[in-house]
C-alpha cells in the first residue's frame, strides 16, 4: 500500500540522492489534494483547479532539482501554487464580471425571500464574499483562514512582511465579516 | 505599552473572525469526489513523462532557424523591460512627493517607506487618527491599497503596531 511520506522523509529522499521521480511522485502523494484544495479556493472553478494544480506540480518538477532542503517543502509548494493561481486570475480578471457590489446585490435579493440565513447560505454567502475580494488579499486570507498558516509562512510563501499581511487579512475579514452581517439582519 | 506579539495574535485570530465567520469555516470546505482526486494524481504523477517526451520532441524539432527567432524573441522582451524600467524611474523623479500633505498623495509616488510614514506621523503631517486608518482601510480602493501592501511591501511591524493604537 501506498503510504504518504512526511516533509522530512522526502527531503531525505532528494538529499539522499534518490531518483528525483520518486520524490516527486512522494510529493504528489504527499501534496496532490492538499495543493487542489488551495488552488480550488483561490480560483473557485474545479476546472481551473484541475489545470492549475497540473501547471503547478510541472514547475514542481522542473524546479526540484535546485530545491534546497533548508527551505520548508510546504512553504515552497505553496508559494508556486500561489504564484500560479495568481498569474492565472490576473489573466482572466477583464473576464470575471463579478464584482463586490454585483455580488452584495446579488445576496440582498436573496436575503429578501429568505428571511432566517441558515448554514448553507451563510457559506454561500461566504464564497460570495471571498470571491469578491481583490486577488492577493483572497490569497491571505484563504491561507490564514483556511489553512490556519502562521503569518511568517505566509510571508515566506507570498514574500511580503508580516505587517503587511496582517493589515490586508484585517481588512479581507472585515469586508466578508460586514459582508456576512449585512445578510444576517 | 504594546500587547505582546503572541496575544496579539492570538487576539487577530480570536477577535478578528465574528461567530458566524467561525462557524462557517468548521463547514467551508469545498466537496471533492475521490475517483476525480485520485485521477488528478494519476495524471501528476505522469508529469516526469510527458516533460521528458515534450522536450525530446521540442528539441528534434529546434532549428538554427527557431534559435535564431527566438534569441530575437529574448532580446526585444529585454529591450521591452528596458524602456518599461526607464519611463517608470523618470516618472518617480518626476513626482513631487515635496509637496505631498495627505497620505495618499505619498502613497500614489510609490516611494513611500516604513521612515517616511513614521516621519509624516511624527511631523503630524498627517494626524495619525482614525483618519490615517480610515484613509488607508476604507478611503482607497483595493486596487491601490493591494499594491501598497503587496508591491511596496514596506508596511513593516512597527507602522501596523503604530497603526493598532487607533
Amino acid at each position: 500500500m501506498n503510504q504518504t511520506k512526511t516533509d522530512s522523509e522526502i527531503k531525505l529522499m532528494i538529499d539522499g540522492g534518490a531518483p528525483f521521480e520518486a520524490a516527486f511522485n512522494a510529493i504528489v502523494d504527499a501534496y496532490a489534494e492538499r495543493t487542489y484544495r488551495h488552488i480550488l479556493r483561490l480560483v473557485r472553478s474545479h476546472e481551473d483547479a484541475d489545470d492549475l494544480t497540473q501547471e503547478t506540480f510541472i514547475k514542481i518538477w522542473k524546479a526540484l532539482p535546485e530545491f534546497r532542503s533548508e527551505s520548508a517543502l510546504y512553504t515552497w509548494i505553496y508559494r508556486i501554487a500561489t504564484n500560479v493561481s495568481l498569474s492565472h486570475l490576473e489573466r482572466s480578471k477583464r473576464l470575471r464580471s463579478i464584482s463586490f457590489d454585483v455580488a452584495e446585490n446579488r445576496v440582498n435579493d436573496h436575503a429578501v425571500h429568505h428571511a432566517a440565513v441558515d448554514s448553507d447560505q451563510v457559506l454561500h454567502i461566504l464564497n460570495e464574499a471571498i470571491e469578491a475580494l481583490p486577488d492577493k488579499q483572497r490569497s491571505v486570507f484563504v491561507m490564514r483562514y483556511y489553512d490556519a498558516l502562521s503569518y511568517d509562512d505566509i510571508s515566506e510563501i507570498t514574500g511580503t512582511s508580516v505587517g503587511a499581511l496582517k493589515a490586508s487579512y484585517h481588512h479581507a475579514v472585515k469586508k466578508v465579516e460586514q459582508f456576512v452581517k449585512q445578510q444576517e439582519l | 505599552m504594546k500587547t505582546p506579539r503572541s496575544k496579539r495574535d492570538q487576539q487577530w485570530d480570536e477577535d478578528g473572525l465574528s461567530e458566524a465567520l467561525r462557524t462557517a469555516r468548521e463547514h467551508a470546505e469545498p466537496t471533492i469526489d475521490q475517483s476525480h482526486l485520485n485521477a488528478l494524481k494519476d495524471r501528476l504523477k505522469a508529469i516526469p513523462e510527458t516533460q521528458r517526451t515534450d522536450r525530446t520532441a521540442h528539441e528534434q524539432k529546434s532549428t538554427p532557424v527557431m534559435q535564431f527567432r527566438k534569441r530575437i524573441v529574448a532580446l526585444s522582451a529585454v529591450a521591452a523591460a528596458a524602456i518599461v524600467i526607464l519611463i517608470f524611474t523618470f516618472r518617480s523623479v518626476n513626482l513631487d512627493t515635496e509637496n505631498c500633505t495627505s497620505f495618499e498623495c505619498m502613497l500614489a509616488s510609490y516611494t513611500l517607506n516604513a521612515s517616511d510614514v513614521s516621519d509624516m506621523i511624527d511631523e503630524e503631517v498627517v494626524p495619525f487618527n482614525g483618519a490615517l486608518t480610515g484613509g488607508l482601510f476604507a478611503g482607497l480602493d483595493d486596487e491601490l491599497l493591494e499594491e501598497y501592501l503587496f508591491d511596496s511591501n514596506t508596511l513593516d511591524d512597527e507602522i501596523f503596531e503604530l497603526m493598532e493604537l487607533d
